[in-house]
């Protein structure tokens, strides 16, 4: 279920940060993608890390107004409860959630056709369930 | 019928189905173009051929045991 | 016009100051960014006559309207300059991310002025510029700096630096990012070495906006799907540059041997089935869908690469067959900051004047010890370093060879033959920056395609509409891979500035900046006969493969240049004729 991030695909380009960060912020700001892909040399090594959303649902549990509450296969995030608390942003385990100058940012699956998904040039990122419902952007 | 080792470089190899060289029996008569449009390539999509190591113009008419390696479309260096 | 910051960082070394002006956004609508605009910068702001490796000579680090968005294969920044090797304009172009981080922190350019009083580097952080002590990291490889500078400032700083060759002003070296992409001729190494400039290291936390986001992001998308990631230039993530060995095998201009032959009995040993059984990985630059980036590792050595240029000048041109010892002799050149095309032509050279007994350097085609050992005697200029760094150019002023020093200019020539490929001698001669592959490359046409390679019939016409179409290209800034056409390059750029350019617009830009580098040159004294080939060319014929028996007959070459300035407007002694200027609004 949500996300899936395969290593050996990637070749780094960070278009997943790219469209994330456009199609949820109107900007191309890799800093405000709500996922994480680095592929980066280290002692001699070509290293490719990844992290995505996995739906663990911790931040919706931890959220104090229920401003983040887990969905059908994704989170749903409604802005106007949020206090800015920055609780979710420490506990989501794959450091994915977002803190922007106001409030956060969360991966919502796109409504159903994540970007990251449809812009990475060699399947480096699928998800499992790609639902029905196409949010336009 | 002649029998010619055929290997497509670059991203070409699908019109192998993931094979990148393949022995092909041919007409007599086949010329090096005739390799592109019996394997379905687009001609626009194949820069040159060579034929035994050596650049080979398209109407290049091959033989039995030819090796013919297709290079794709290439830019830069 | 969307996609600008429409800010410039203009920073005074001498002084260790900073400031911030508006992008020239009237030259921007003429020259667009990347080359173009830093050619015109550059021309405006250096004095005639300037020494390139004094404190008056400048440094543009350039983006254009699509860095940091998601267009496809737009990872790449412009560096220009005057070069230290040839004394033209010097424009290079570096992949990597460095060239989005400069937007996201906030910039299209830095224009960097002066010099340092002692090894430095910079440190930019949004709007906080920090002038920073190279100490304890003057006098080390790239590789080692980058390491250190990333656990400095994080890893998600980007840098630029230099190796030790930048720092001894050698004027074949070269600026290093992401360890293993460069910019890397002309000696814009040595630029930023004669700045006592060790390193630019850039975060930038901020973004890119473009006119209407929605809308260019499916837009965008559809086009990589479509056009980029195709067979048309897929090659790119299969094979990368060395499936091209095979190629120049193939027609016979493989640079064999400092340029004697165009087959190199050895070159499967070097060529792209060869480098993917060696292969750990792939990479790409900042949004680029191709991802061509090979890496690479034989024992010790470790490179991403090597490409078809080292290949072919460190590999086929040494006469070394042997894949480890190529990828070793990339790996020390990168880390000691060296351009691998020039070391490994001019040690090619080298071999062959040892070889002629005209001087002996201790190199022989083919001897892989020697051969190692020469990126870091070039970077320290010791030993034959300091004689082959003086690039082939120096060389034959100094020993002799002058008709088989395979340079025009002082830029030691790249991977392809010419007289197998005649349209490729006219684009060697009359590139801006010296021999370069990166104007016009009408080998695709010619020895790589079914255009007649031993005729000068057409070419003029072919490598002037060549170099227009790179240069619009490169002030985009687009990556060479991508091989898309005129109308595609203007619906992209229209759709990221909210502009209506069309094709025929690009092609006019194309020109202007074209001219625009010509005319920097002719302000500095070249002219006809600064547009040569060397002579081995007109009088020595190849031996083996698709072109053997072929030289460029000198007459021949003579005419094709002389309809290549007809074409252009320009006169018979290779200035721009004062209509031309006009017309090109320059």
């Amino acid at each position: 279920m949500g996300l899936q991030f395969h290593g050996d695909k990637c070749i780094g380009c960070k278009l997943c940060h790219l469209v994330c960060s456009a199609s949820h912020e109107g900007v191309f700001n890799p800093r405000l993608a709500r996922l994480s892909v680095e592929s980066f040399y280290e002692d001699g090594v070509l290293v490719a890390e990844g992290r995505v959303c996995t739906l663990c649902g911790q931040c919706a549990d931890a959220c104090p107004t229920s401003a983040i509450t887990m969905g059908d296969d994704r989170l749903i995030f409604n802005e106007e409860e949020c206090i800015d608390c920055g609780v979710c942003v420490d506990t989501c385990p794959e450091g994915v959630i977002i803190q922007k100058e106001e409030k956060i940012g969360v991966c919502d699956l796109c409504g159903g056709n994540p970007w990251c998904v449809r812009s990475c040039p060699h399947g480096a990122l699928s998800c499992e369930e790609v639902l029905a419902s196409e949010e336009a952007m | 019928m002649i029998k010619v080792q055929v290997t497509l470089i670059g991203s070409l190899y699908k019109y192998l189905h993931g094979e990148k060289t393949k022995k092909i029996d041919f007409q007599e008569g086949t010329s090096a173009e005739d390799i592109l449009r019996e394997l379905g390539i687009p001609s626009e999509y194949c820069s040159f051929m060579m034929v035994n190591g050596l650049k080979a113009p398209r109407s290049y008419m091959l033989c039995e045991g030819d090796e013919v390696v297709v290079f794709p479309l290439v830019s830069g260096g | 016009m969307l996609g600008y910051q429409n800010k410039v960082l203009r920073i005074d070394l001498t002084n260790r100051n900073k400031s911030v002006e508006a992008l020239n956004m009237e030259w921007a609508k003429k020259y667009i960014g990347g080359k173009g605009l830093g050619i015109k910068y550059i021309y405006e702001e250096l004095k005639p006559g300037t020494d390139p490796l004094s404190s008056e000579n400048k440094m543009i680090l350039m983006t254009g309207p699509f860095t940091g968005t998601t267009v496809p294969c737009s990872g790449k920044l412009a560096i220009i300059s005057r070069s230290p090797a040839t004394g033209t304009i010097l424009d290079c172009s570096i992949g990597g991310h460095v060239g989005a981080e400069l937007k996201y922190a906030g910039y299209d350019a830095m224009i960097l002025e002066g010099a340092c009083d002692s090894p430095s580097y910079l440190f930019l952080e949004d709007d906080k510029l920090q002038f920073l002590s190279a100490e304890g990291l003057w006098g080390k490889g790239a590789h080692e700096v980058e390491t250190e500078l990333q656990k400095r400032h994080g890893r998600d700083s980007k840098v630029l630096c230099i190796g030790p060759a930048g720092e001894n002003l050698v004027t074949m070296a070269c600026i290093n990012s992401e360890y293993y992409r460069q910019a890397g001729r002309g000696g814009i190494g040595a630029v930023m070495g004669s700045k006592m400039l060790k390193a630019i290291v850039i975060k930038g936390t901020g973004g890119v906006k473009v006119a209407n986001i929605g809308e260019t992001l499916n837009k965008v998308n559809e086009i990589m799907r479509n056009d980029t990631l195709t067979d048309a230039n897929l090659w790119a993530y299969t094979d990368g540059t060395p499936m091209i060995v095979d190629m120049s095998q193939g027609a016979g201009i493989l640079p064999t041997r400092n340029f004697q032959d165009g087959t190199f009995e050895f070159s499967a040993g070097i060529n792209s089935e060869s480098m993917q059984k060696s292969r750990s990985g792939k990479k790409g630059c900042h949004s680029c869908g191709l991802g061509c980036g090979n890496f690479t590792k034989i024992g010790d050595a470790v490179v991403e690469g090597p490409e078809y240029e080292t290949l072919a000048l460190c590999g086929s041109n040494c006469a070394i067959g042997d894949l480890g010892a190529v990828v070793k002799f990339n790996q020390l050149c990168d880390d000691f900051g060296v351009d691998t095309i020039s070391a490994g032509n001019t040690t090619a050279f080298a071999m062959e004047l040892t070889e002629k007994g005209i001087k002996d350097f201790g190199l022989q085609f083919g001897d892989v010890d020697a051969y190692l050992a020469v990126p870091e005697k070039i970077a320290r200029k010791e030993g034959i370093g300091a004689e082959l760094a003086l690039g082939a150019k120096g060389l034959a002023r100094k020993y002799g060879g002058q008709d088989f020093a395979m340079e025009v200019k002082g830029l030691e020539f790249p991977g392809y033959e010419p007289r197998g490929s005649w349209g490729m001698g006219l684009a060697y001669a009359t590139s801006d920056r010296g021999a370069c592959h990166m104007r016009a490359w009408p080998v695709a046409q010619e020895a790589y395609g079914d255009v007649d390679c031993f005729t000068i019939e057409g070419k003029a016409q072919m490598v002037a509409e060549l170099q227009h179409y790179n240069s619009v290209k490169f002030s985009t800034i687009l990556c060479d891979f991508w091989a898309l056409s005129l109308d595609t390059l203007a619906e992209v750029l229209n759709q990221v500035t909210g502009e209506s350019f069309t094709a025929a617009d690009m092609e006019k830009i194309g020109e202007r900046v074209t001219n625009i580098a010509r005319l920097f040159n002719m302000r500095e004294g070249f002219r006809r006969e600064d547009d040569y080939l060397p002579n081995r060319i007109f009088k020595d014929a190849l031996k083996s493969g698709a072109a053997a028996g072929k030289t460029i007959p000198k007459e021949e070459f003579e005419k094709m240049l002389s309809e290549y300035y007809t074409i252009r407007g320009w006169e018979a002694d290779g200035s721009i004729s004062q209509s031309k200027i006009e017309e090109l609004e320059i």
